[in-house]
């Protein structure tokens, strides 16, 4: 079959990109391998991932659902006392103002993303997308196998990958090789629990983090009313060395992780069954070029503390929308990549969030000062996701002073 | 032997159901109607899906009671497997009483000829049609009569032409065009002992077929080419509707046809679980081109066409015995009315090809293979036929294009008239698996 761009992956990102391509009157096509609904881990949106729902005219039924409203994120340190406070704010001519976004049941959520995107006419297969189709220059379509078993070329003009950590691209050997990223020597142990104790009123919603020590560190994002998700991450090497189960683990460790931890969770009630990922931090380079781009964790995943991961393939699946929409206007058609602009965007976007993590987990005292004094402000739009500047922000210079990335200028020792 | 009369008030070219119900309804109004036939009946012939909207012309052809008592296998809706989604649709949900059948077609027509001749239709097998004469107001008929090789030719008023994939006047007259968006090929073959697949997804034995009705199986197979499966009374009917590349490569294996189609069928997933235990019927294997086209014309001064003599699309909507009635009944009364207000002839004629183009247009545009038509404007003609159409019909030919993965087919029909039921149904299901034979057995034992 034709159609004009074939999306590996039917996550939010690949059925974000399908409706924002949609919008600009391009029509593609999903695959999708799973059965949905389906469960997923990333249940936290950053709040410009919530403005990304409310541009696609989805605002409507995200509160419909009543899924829990975020309005900031809570980080506590080892002793369990006095959190650091991200509030999630939006931005415009005058400056911040209150705002909220969403936490999500990825099983709900991707659901809801993906029968939006079919009633709105995107075509739809069920099945695994195999490997990419290639003439001499450019990659011209997906060779799939149906669920049904099969065998079907999807001839398109673009390819987007949308795969997630499986990394279609990446594996198809079209992008250079998938690096180790920085924090790829971890394990997350996760589930579900029922009746956490949450914040009293507005922030009952809220993300809270637990931090105990460098790369060891508990996540508590309440899904509904009644449900939250829970989750440990720590060194694969700790985890191998105490020899428990996943569940035996994460049970123990919530109670030992942090005293306020403990607090949250007094009874521990699982009601999902406990998974683990490991070595999920990833990087590839030149994940662009002749008829194919890929999008969030299709090409990058760093570290899942801030909940960027859902922000990234929402926001860069907008931005392929737009790359995509300006090629089949001719922009860049003779050009060896013409979406070398949008791998550099995309790029350029990870790197600030990479420069907030490292210098989040190697210069703890230093980060929390620059949250709660120094740069306040930018890092509130960093935490949101207004991570695509024309120019660094002083925070953001500051945080690549922090990282010893650039040398201090007097500007901002001065600062 | 009877003798062909030299002189009757209409000659219906054609036994199909098409020719059939044009001249058994004028038949019934008093016209003397002579109906030829190349073939002698019960004769072979593929389109056996049948839709419940045959019931409203059954009863006017006065063929209810002779259909109903032949038996055919009611079928429950449909089951299609397109591109790894299986989905179902039952037609009772959209409110049809009677049944769908599964039709062995060679008996279905000869009932339906056999009630037209009891009507009073002077019927002549084995009769083929040389040329028609539609210049001047007296027109006539040549024909050969295979059964003593004689050659005649009868004057009347009036032609309707339901020759089918013959199409003597296009042919004749020159204005067929194929249509280069529908270009397949059918391959088809019967099965004795197949499973079926039942509504609700459960993998059933043949043997069950009169107790848990059937459904339609049509299955995907890449590049808009599908295969269709359809329980009948004594057997099944599997077919291979080939795109060119396809077809291409099916006509260059090596073995005997039979082979090749054979195992073609038994490695379509799910098609190949349902032939498991089925034995193939050795010569039950049929070819024809299934290339749509199109006429330029469907009607001139005395002559109508009909059926698929007049067009043939792809036949993933199962709608070419209904298009098939339809046609045969507008010329009926086309024929009826100008008979009767002989000054108002060629406003009958237009109201006919008009009605008749956009009927046409209408089922061509449901069947494309999405996103393909070369000719957009027959969208404005089809929405004038879909507009007449209830909302219960709209919604049953979107949950149709649903089925096969061609939604979009009915979209810009639906951007000129948001009104048309054209956006969602809720009247077919998703399926995630199917039930596998005796899975229940399994689990109870």
């Amino acid at each position: 079959m034709k159609t004009d761009v074939a999306i590996v992956g039917g996550g939010p990102g690949g059925t974000a990109c399908a409706m924002f391509l949609e919008q600009a009157g391009i029509r593609s096509t999903i695959i999708e391998k799973a059965q949905f609904p389906r469960y997923h881990i990333g249940e936290s949106m950053t709040g410009e991932c919530g403005n990304c729902l409310r541009t696609l005219g989805l605002a409507d039924e995200m509160v419909r659902r009543a899924h829990p409203v975020k309005w900031g994120v809570s980080v506590y340190g080892p002793g369990g006392k006095n959190p650091f406070y991200v509030p999630v704010k939006g931005r415009g001519p005058d400056g911040l103002f209150e705002a909220s976004t969403w936490q999500v049941r990825r099983s709900d959520f991707d659901r809801m993303m993906l029968d939006a995107a079919r009633s709105r006419g995107v075509g739809f297969i069920h099945g695994e997308a195999v490997e990419p189709l290639r003439d001499a220059e450019s990659v011209t379509g997906v060779r799939v196998r149906t669920a049904t078993g099969v065998v079907e070329d999807v001839v398109s003009s673009v390819v987007i990958d949308a795969s997630g950590p499986s990394t279609f691209l990446s594996r198809s050997n079209l992008t250079s090789r998938k690096e180790r990223g920085n924090y790829d020597n971890q394990v997350a142990i996760f589930s579900q629990v029922s009746g956490g104790v949450r914040d009293a009123g507005k922030t009952a919603g809220d993300t809270l983090i637990f931090y105990q020590k460098k790369h060891h560190w508990a996540w508590f994002i309440p899904l509904d009313d009644e449900s939250v998700s829970i989750g440990v991450v720590v060194p694969t090497e700790y985890f191998a060395s105490r020899k428990e189960s996943k569940r035996d683990f994460l049970v123990r460790e919530l109670h030992e992780l942090n005293p306020e931890l403990k607090r949250r969770v007094p009874e521990i009630r699982l009601t999902e069954e406990v998974r683990a990922i490991s070595n999920y931090s990833y990087d590839t380079r030149h994940f662009t070029g002749k008829g194919y781009l890929a999008i969030g964790d299709s090409h990058r995943f760093i570290d899942p503390v801030f909940s960027f991961g859902l922000y990234f393939s929402i926001k860069e699946a907008e931005h392929a929308a737009a790359a995509t929409a300006a090629y089949f206007k001719g922009l860049g058609r003779d050009d060896d990549n013409p979406f070398l602009g949008y791998e550099q965007r995309s790029n350029a976007g990870m790197d600030v969030v990479q420069e907030l993590i490292d210098a989040f987990w190697n210069q703890p005292v230093a980060f929390a000062v620059m949250v709660h004094s120094r740069y306040t402000e930018d890092c509130i739009d960093m935490f949101a996701g207004r991570v695509y500047m024309d120019e660094p922000s002083p925070g953001l210079l500051a945080f690549r002073k922090v990282n010893g990335r650039i040398a201090p200028s007097p500007a901002i020792v001065g600062g | 032997m009877e003798t062909i009369p030299g002189k009757a008030d209409v000659v219906v070219i054609g036994g199909g159901p098409a020719g059939s119900t044009a001249a058994n309804l004028l038949a019934h109004r008093g016209y003397h109607v002579v109906l030829l036939d190349q073939a002698r009946h019960p004769r072979l012939m593929v389109g056996e899906s049948i839709l419940p909207h045959i019931w409203k012309y059954m009863d006017q052809l006065g063929a209810a009671e002779d259909i109903e008592k032949a038996g055919f296998i009611k079928k429950a809706g449909g089951t299609a497997i397109w591109r790894g989604v299986i989905r179902q649709m039952r037609l009772a949900d959209f409110g049809f009483v009677r049944p769908s059948l599964h039709v062995e077609r060679a008996e279905f027509d000869e009932i339906l000829l056999r009630v037209a001749e009891r009507r009073g239709v002077q019927a002549f097998e084995e009769v083929v049609v040389r040329q028609v004469h539609v210049e001047g107001s007296e027109k006539s008929v040549s024909y050969a009569d295979r059964r003593s090789g004689q050659e005649g030719r009868i004057t009347c008023k009036f032609i309707v032409d339901a020759s089918g994939q013959g199409a003597v006047i296009a042919n004749q007259l020159g204005f067929r065009e194929f249509d280069k968006d529908l270009r397949f090929m059918s391959v088809w073959g019967y099965y004795e002992n197949s499973a079926y697949i039942a509504h609700g997804g459960s993998i059933c034995e043949w043997g069950k077929r009169r107790e848990i009705r059937p459904t339609t199986v049509q299955a995907g197979i890449g590049d808009w080419g599908w295969c269709w499966h359809i329980v009948q009374k004594e057997s099944t009917s599997v077919g291979l509707v080939l795109a060119p590349a396809q077809a291409a490569e099916f006509k260059s294996g090596g073995d005997k046809l039979e082979e090749r189609f054979d195992r073609a069928c038994r490695r379509i997933p799910i098609i190949g679980d349902l032939l498991q235990e089925a034995r193939f019927i050795p010569g039950s294997v049929h070819a024809i081109r299934d290339f749509a086209y199109r006429p330029t014309q469907l009607a001139g001064d005395g002559w109508f066409l009909a059926g698929d003599a007049a067009a043939f699309v792809d036949p993933i909507n199962s709608a070419g015995v209904v298009t098939a009635l339809y046609t045969g009944y507008a010329a009926a009364s086309a024929v009826d009315e100008s008979f009767k207000k002989p000054a108002s002839r060629a406003y009958y004629t237009e109201v006919f090809s008009t009605l008749v183009r956009q009927r046409l247009s209408l089922f061509r545009i449901s069947a494309l293979p999405a996103g393909q038509n070369s000719f957009p404007e027959d969208n404005a003609l089809a929405l004038k036929c879909a507009q007449l159409d209830s909302r219960d019909e709209q919604e049953l030919l979107f949950a149709q294009t649903q089925l096969t993965d061609r939604p979009g087919n009915l979209a810009p029909m639906h951007a000129m008239d948001p009104r048309l039921n054209y956006t969602s149904s809720t009247r077919y299901q998703e399926v995630p698996a199917l039930i596998p034979l005796g899975a229940e057995l399994q689990a109870a034992g």
